[in-house]
């Protein structure tokens, strides 16, 4: 709208003040001109009418006094070659007419004094002279000289005048569009350029057409714009370098800085850094795992954004004030009762950004649990080194415990005749001596005999399993087959039977097809497998659930370079702090003489340290528990 | 009342005297032996329907007493209890027909299972 405005008012200024010139012009013409020239007409007239009427009234008075008619005849026929001379009269003293020109019978009444006079009503000039002759009055002469035909003269003039005006006019505004448009035309192309220019485009050029200003301006503007354009090529030129060099930069900058992070998070420990005030700058994915729901998200304190750190808040001061490194094993309990081990390592640094210090938590909890489990193991092994020389010595009095318990049972109840003739013999009944012994417990204490001679057994069995692995013998098996096979043991077995009802178990196996080889100890997996439904059976009786019906899921899938095994009951699940215990070697929920607390720890041992793989338990309270063992798949191909 | 007989081959007297009074008490003739070389004397002696057989003896072992008496009586059927854990059948006792459930660990907490086993081998 701007440049439509801007478009074409230069040419319309310009014709403008062309038509107000010459309107200007024609009006002070029109006005003024007709005003002079009817001043000069009147000023001529004036001297015309009165040279014409001194000569004509000395004619006449001529003619008149010497009565010379035949001149006065002469006079008034030379009267009517003159277009001028409206009326001519001669009076006498007593203004009677005497002769008039032309005769048409109209006595003109003349009421005027002597003299010139201008009458407008005819146009025309009124002369009265009085005709003397030595002194005698003869009477005058009354002239009408009419000024019409100087009039329609100047008229003429005029038309003539304004007639040139408006060709002028024409020609001027033809010569404007010729000269003027043309050069508005140039100024509004520059103006247009200018704008394209201003936009952006730096191509615009304009043919110079005019040897004028305007021209010289289109060069001065042609040039200007190749210098802009020169400059410009070489801002684009240098600013394509910088451009191409700030990339380049960024990118290292960020190739570093993803660089930094691949390798804190590479780093699987727990990394932080914090600035002098506490406040988070950086921390990896392990860090990450650690780092708490906090209402406000734009808070990064240190012990807001990481409270299970709060421990190590003295040590962290300590070696920000005295700018030396830390390093300390920290134990923490948890809420839950749950110990932690963390090694903490604080790294003070001094930057020009200002101070920090970088710390590393790494949660030694499991490797410090592993550890004891393999001092555990190794002291076991060490006993088990022992055991397993000793065990066939210790298990044959064991079982003579156990078959002696049996048979005091069995030798003081009724259904055996020796037992009946016994006791006649020694007159008593078999009810009274059943009665006696029920009375004071000694079943009791028999059973109690026979159940701690059956849990030394199984701790011996364990402690064998110690001193086994590293004599064991691992083979290709297929696991599914494995499974399959631990499942009939435990049908068979008589404690899942007969105590925790295992045949009532619904059990639901969900195996992946192409389920690999896996290079495994057997009788070891086995081992873990049987522990695992002995588990899940023993928690589904304990958990006396009349409604639910007991179920085991075995699902075996392959994860990438791993085969996982997964057990899962819907038995009564454990709570967390049981869930993180169960692993330790002697822990057990279980009633004294119902297990030893070996069972699982010794599954975690083959699965982890004999087989290289995991076994992890997941649990929800009144929902179930699964254990997923992980095996790796690694080292079957090669074998 | 049974008319099966069974040997018990056991080196310790105190195993030896429950099992016995056991299965005595179960109504087997039972005759014990604390070595495998006077069980292998009875064996040439006595018909015997079954043997238990303990693993580890002073001198003969139960595996060496096995195909011994095997020969001497190719009807005789064995159990074996050991005190030994994980105890693996050597392929001479496979070639026997001895399989895992013939083996029983010391010490036996549920004896009913034996004696079912027992009752199935003999009768």
């Amino acid at each position: 709208m701007f440049s439509k405005r801007i478009s074409g008012s230069i040419k319309k200024k310009g014709l403008l003040a062309l038509i107000l010139t010459v309107s200007m012009l024609v009006t002070f013409v029109l006005f003024y001109f007709p005003a002079i020239q009817e001043k000069i007409i009147k000023t001529y007239a004036e001297e015309q009418v009165s040279v014409f009427g001194e000569s004509l009234s000395i004619s006449i008075t001529e003619a008149i006094t010497k009565s010379n008619y035949q001149l006065l005849e002469k006079i008034f026929n030379r009267l009517k070659e003159d277009n001028h001379v409206k009326y001519v009269g001669i009076y006498d003293e007593k203004d009677k007419l005497i002769v008039q020109y032309p005769n048409s019978g109209i006595k003109m009444h003349i009421d005027q004094q002597y003299g010139l006079f201008y009458l407008k009503n005819y146009e025309s000039y009124a002369y009265k002279i009085q005709v003397v002759d030595k002194d005698i009055k003869h009477g005058f002469i009354y002239i009408l000289y009419s000024i019409e035909f100087y009039k329609q003269q100047a008229r003429k003039d005029l038309y003539i005048f304004v007639g040139t005006a408006g060709i002028l006019l024409l020609l001027g505004g033809l010569g404007f569009g010729i000269l003027f448009g043309k050069t508005a035309s140039n100024i509004i192309k520059l103006r247009n350029a200018a704008i394209i220019a201003g936009n952006g485009n730096l191509e615009v050029r304009i043919a110079r057409d005019s040897n004028d200003e305007v021209g010289d301006l289109t060069d001065a503007f042609n040039k200007m714009m190749d210098d802009i354009k020169r400059i410009n090529n070489d801002l684009e030129i240098e600013k394509k370098s910088v451009e191409a060099k700030v990339v380049a930069a960024v990118a290292e900058l960020d190739n570093s800085y993803k660089f930094i992070h691949y390798v804190i998070d590479a780093i699987k420990i727990p990394i932080i850094a914090v600035d002098n005030n506490k406040l988070v700058t950086l921390y990896n994915s392990m860090a990450g795992s650690y780092v708490a729901n906090t209402n406000s998200p734009g808070n990064k304190l240190f012990y807001d954004l990481f409270p299970d750190f709060l421990f190590v808040r003295d040590l962290l001061n300590k070696s920000m004030e005295t700018k030396s490194f830390s390093n300390d094993t920290m134990m923490i309990q948890k809420e839950d009762g749950e110990l932690k081990y963390f090694n903490v390592f604080i790294y003070p640094f001094e930057s020009n950004t200002g101070n920090g210090a970088i710390l590393m938590l790494d949660d030694i909890t499991e490797k410090r649990n592993m550890e004891q489990l393999m001092i555990q193991a190794e002291k076991m092994t060490s006993v088990a080194g022992l055991a397993a020389g000793m065990a066939h010595e210790i298990n044959n009095p064991l079982g003579t415990i156990v078959q002696g318990c049996q048979n005091i049972i069995r030798r003081t109840q009724d259904g055996l005749d020796n037992n009946t003739s016994a006791a006649e013999k020694a007159g008593i009944t078999i009810e009274q001596l059943n009665s006696y012994l029920q009375e004071r417990e000694v079943y009791h204490i028999v059973n109690t005999i026979k159940n701690a001679a059956t849990k030394a057994s199984e701790i011996v069995a364990s402690m064998l399993h110690f001193s086994r692995t590293t004599g064991s013998k691992m083979v290709r098996y297929d696991i599914c087959k494995l499974i399959d096979e631990t499942i009939e043991l435990a049908y068979n077995d008589y404690n899942l039977k007969k105590k925790y009802d295992f045949r009532i178990i619904e059990l639901v196996r969900i195996y992946e097809d192409n389920i690999p080889e896996l290079r495994i100890t057997v009788t070891e997996i086995q081992q873990v497998i049987f522990n695992i439904l002995q588990n899940a059976a023993q928690a589904m009786k304990m958990e006396n659930d009349p409604v639910k019906k007991p179920k085991i899921t075995i699902k075996v899938y392959r994860e990438l370079e791993q085969v996982k095994i997964e057990v899962e009951d819907n038995g009564p699940g454990m709570s967390s702090k049981i869930m993180k215990r169960i692993f330790e070697p002697f822990y057990t929920t279980k009633d004294i003489g119902e297990g030893t607390g070996l069972g699982l720890s010794v599954s975690y041992m083959i699965v982890k340290n004999n087989h290289k793989g995991n076994i992890t338990v997941t649990s929800i309270i009144k929902r179930g528990t699964t254990f997923t063992i992980t095996l790796p798949i690694i080292g079957v191909k090669n074998d | 009342m049974t008319d099966k007989n069974i040997l018990i081959l056991e080196d310790d007297p105190d195993t030896l005297f429950n099992l016995m009074a056991f299965f005595s008490d179960e109504g087997f003739g039972c005759q014990g032996a604390e070595s495998a070389e006077e069980a292998l004397a009875k064996v040439s002696d006595n018909k015997y329907d079954l043997a238990i057989v303990d693993i580890n003896l002073p001198q003969m072992s139960g595996e060496d007493f096995i195909p011994a008496a095997a020969l001497k009586n190719s009807k005789m059927k064995f159990i074996i209890h050991t005190g030994t854990n994980g105890f693996e059948l050597s392929d001479a006792l496979k070639s026997l027909n001895l399989t895992g459930d013939l083996v029983f660990k010391k010490p036996i907490t549920e004896i009913d299972i034996l004696v079912n086993k027992i009752n199935e081998l003999i009768n």
